[in-house]
């Protein structure tokens, strides 16, 4: 039975709405990129639902409460994104999307520093793979391009893929652990 | 049984949109039961979002000093910022996009987001829009929609629905229940619904489609709707006078039941909590109560400045289940509601209800106001009310001037003011005649 309360409602303001949508910009714009697998796509959609939020006459009282109606109003455009843009393309179903969203939401990622770790981390890379990555995620071409590009098979893509990615996870956890941790000689 | 290998592969694919359903079906069965593989998920996710930052604010590049940590996140946080306030301020105008939709009718408020975040709420009958989401905004709400071809979509209450006409009209109901009056459809191009939980394609037919988060329940008066479900990708048509639902539980048989018309006989007594869609506080029995339910705020409309106008009530709503869609009871001549209720402080009532035909069309919103302490008192403090569903008035648009033959799906006791603490201890609707109230 849904249970609504009677008491004096206290809202958010716009300053704190926008504050804490960008506390949960990462995970948010990595929702919507699951589903639309287009990094301009996703921060559209992260745009659009921050407008929503600001222009929509609904009350939020909390953070909490406005980050789940961020989760769902992003993962709904995401979906009307796809369908638009890309007809019966398949995407994971909501059941899954809504786990990853309450699983995501329970580990905030570390907005800012992740970052610049990253862009030192591609910065550092052998040129090969930076230009395979700068390929896919920075002009957004898709993997058989890519593998035309640099002349490789499209599963050899796939493989080489999954590893950078791996590789850019251990970079960058090396970098944030040099930042909290005591400096060494 | 797959390698890792093979695994990253079928997910690098996923990200690339070359997997078959099959292959998708996979990656999720995978993803629920690892938990690894759902971070690992967010990982790639997050790098690629990331790396698009980046892209956008091209400061990436080979073995040059790297601009300070701190401007680069300044800058880019600072852009975005300034575009989301400039734009929730100013309204910016754009070009037009075609008008795919007019509202043919309206009642208790329909609100409409545009694709680039524009909002438009209450909406009038007349007013012509682009693909965008609509919504309706109070328990009384209803509105008909018209696509450019004569199709139209009738809106209940809490609906969340977007649309789309590109060639093929697109609709994803993310809540509530609409119906649908479908013209014939250009060849290969049906008419595509989507909820949660299914797809329909609707080449010229009329049916009801009620969504939620877990499942999909569907009614077709005329013509014929295929339904795929999406938990398994399941197919099947479903003929006129038939019903279908699709949930996220695939061991449950994917087939049609002849539409029936739920009991003219119905009663909650609170004894137990009310059914999911219901709305008000439960108390159980205590020593010096019976079990009851508080009323709590309900939406009832939209003042013209977009505030919300606030009722406070009990709500009874269907549950979306087979086979009788999302009604409860099923009006007839004789019907007769019976409510047992008490006021802390006197206040006038509204007793309101939403009617749908047998194929789950919408039939209309019928409402009854009575005074303040309307009812016979009883020795414990409580009033009880017996009254022929007949009085109740139709609301306009009048799609009907009379609830018989109907069945409803929503009914409400409400009053005006959250001072006057209503709680209903007994509710129920039957075939004994209604005694008068003073």
């Amino acid at each position: 039975m849904r249970h609504y309360s009677t008491a004096l409602l206290m809202p958010l303001s716009q300053e704190a709405i926008v504050r804490t949508l960008f506390s949960a910009r990462s995970r948010l714009s990595a929702g919507a990129w699951l589903v639309v697998r287009d990094a301009q796509a996703a921060e559209d959609i992260f745009q659009n639902v921050s407008i929503k939020a600001l222009t929509k006459n609904v009350v939020f009282e909390h953070e909490a409460q406005l980050l789940s109606w961020a989760s769902v109003t992003t993962r709904h455009e995401s979906i009307d994104w796809l369908r638009r843009h890309s007809g019966e393309a398949l995407t994971l179903d909501d059941a899954l999307l809504e786990t990853l969203e309450a699983e995501w939401a329970e580990a905030p990622a570390r907005e800012g520093v992740r970052l610049e770790a990253l862009r030192d981390c591609l910065e550092k890379a052998p040129h090969a793979a930076r230009h395979m990555l700068e390929l896919r995620y920075f002009e957004g071409r898709s993997c058989e391009e890519v593998s035309q590009a640099v002349g490789i098979g499209l599963a050899a893509l796939y493989q080489r893929l999954s590893r950078l990615h791996r590789a850019l996870k251990i970079c960058v956890e090396r970098q944030l652990g040099q930042l909290t941790s005591p400096s060494t000689p | 049984m797959r390698s890792h290998s093979q695994r990253q592969e079928l997910l690098m694919r996923y990200l690339d949109g070359k997997v078959s359903p099959a292959e998708l079906r996979e990656i999720e069965g995978w993803l629920r039961e690892d938990a690894d593989a759902r971070a690992w998920l967010r990982e790639i996710a997050e790098q690629a979002v990331m790396m698009g930052d980046l892209a956008r604010a091209q400061t990436l590049r080979p073995a040059a000093p790297a601009p300070r940590p701190a401007r680069l996140l300044w800058w880019a946080l600072a852009a975005t910022t300034t575009i989301i306030l400039v734009l929730s301020a100013l309204l910016l105008a754009r070009p037009a996009a075609p008008a795919i939709v007019q509202v043919e009718e309206v009642a208790g408020g329909l609100s409409w987001t545009g694709a680039d975040g524009e909002l438009r709420t209450s909406l009038a009958a007349g007013q012509r829009l682009p693909a965008g989401t609509f919504e309706t905004d109070s328990e009384s709400a209803h509105a008909v929609l018209r696509f450019n071809d004569g199709t139209r979509l009738t809106l209940g209450a809490g609906v969340q629905v977007s649309m789309a006409d590109e060639g093929q009209k697109r609709v994803h109901l993310m809540a509530g229940t609409l119906s649908a009056n479908v013209r014939p459809q250009p060849t290969g191009h049906p008419m595509l619904v989507r909820t949660s939980t299914a797809t329909l394609e609707v080449i010229g037919t009329l049916f009801s489609v009620a969504a939620g988060p877990e499942q999909t329940s569907m009614n077709v008066e005329h013509g014929q709707v295929r339904v795929h479900r999406l938990a398994d990708g399941a197919t099947v048509d479903v003929p006129a006078h038939h019903a279908v639902l699709a949930s996220l539980e695939v061991r449950h048989p994917f087939q049609t039941q002849v539409s029936v018309m739920p009991p003219t006989e119905w009663r909650m007594d609170f004894s137990r909590p009310s059914p999911e869609g219901s709305h008000g506080v439960w108390s159980p029995a205590t020593s010096g109560d019976p079990a009851l339910c508080t009323a709590v705020p309900l939406v009832a409309g939209r003042n013209p400045n977009g505030s919300l106008v606030l009722h406070y009530g009990v709500a009874m709503t269907g549950a979306k289940s087979l086979p009788s869609g999302c009604s409860f009871v099923t009006a007839t001549a004789q019907s007769t509601v019976h409510i047992r209720y008490r006021m802390a402080k006197p206040n006038a009532l509204l007793l309101f209800c939403t009617a749908h035909r047998p194929g789950g069309g919408f039939a209309g919103n019928f409402e009854l106001h009575l005074p303040p302490n309307a009812g016979e008192l009883d020795a414990e403090g409580w009033r009880r009310l017996d009254l022929a569903l007949a009085t109740f008035a139709p609301l306009p648009p009048v799609a009907s001037p009379h609830l018989a033959g109907f069945a409803l799906s929503h009914f409400s006791v409400k009053t005006f003011s959250p001072d006057a603490v209503l709680q209903v201890a007994d509710f129920s609707i039957d075939n004994t005649p209604a005694v008068p109230s003073p």
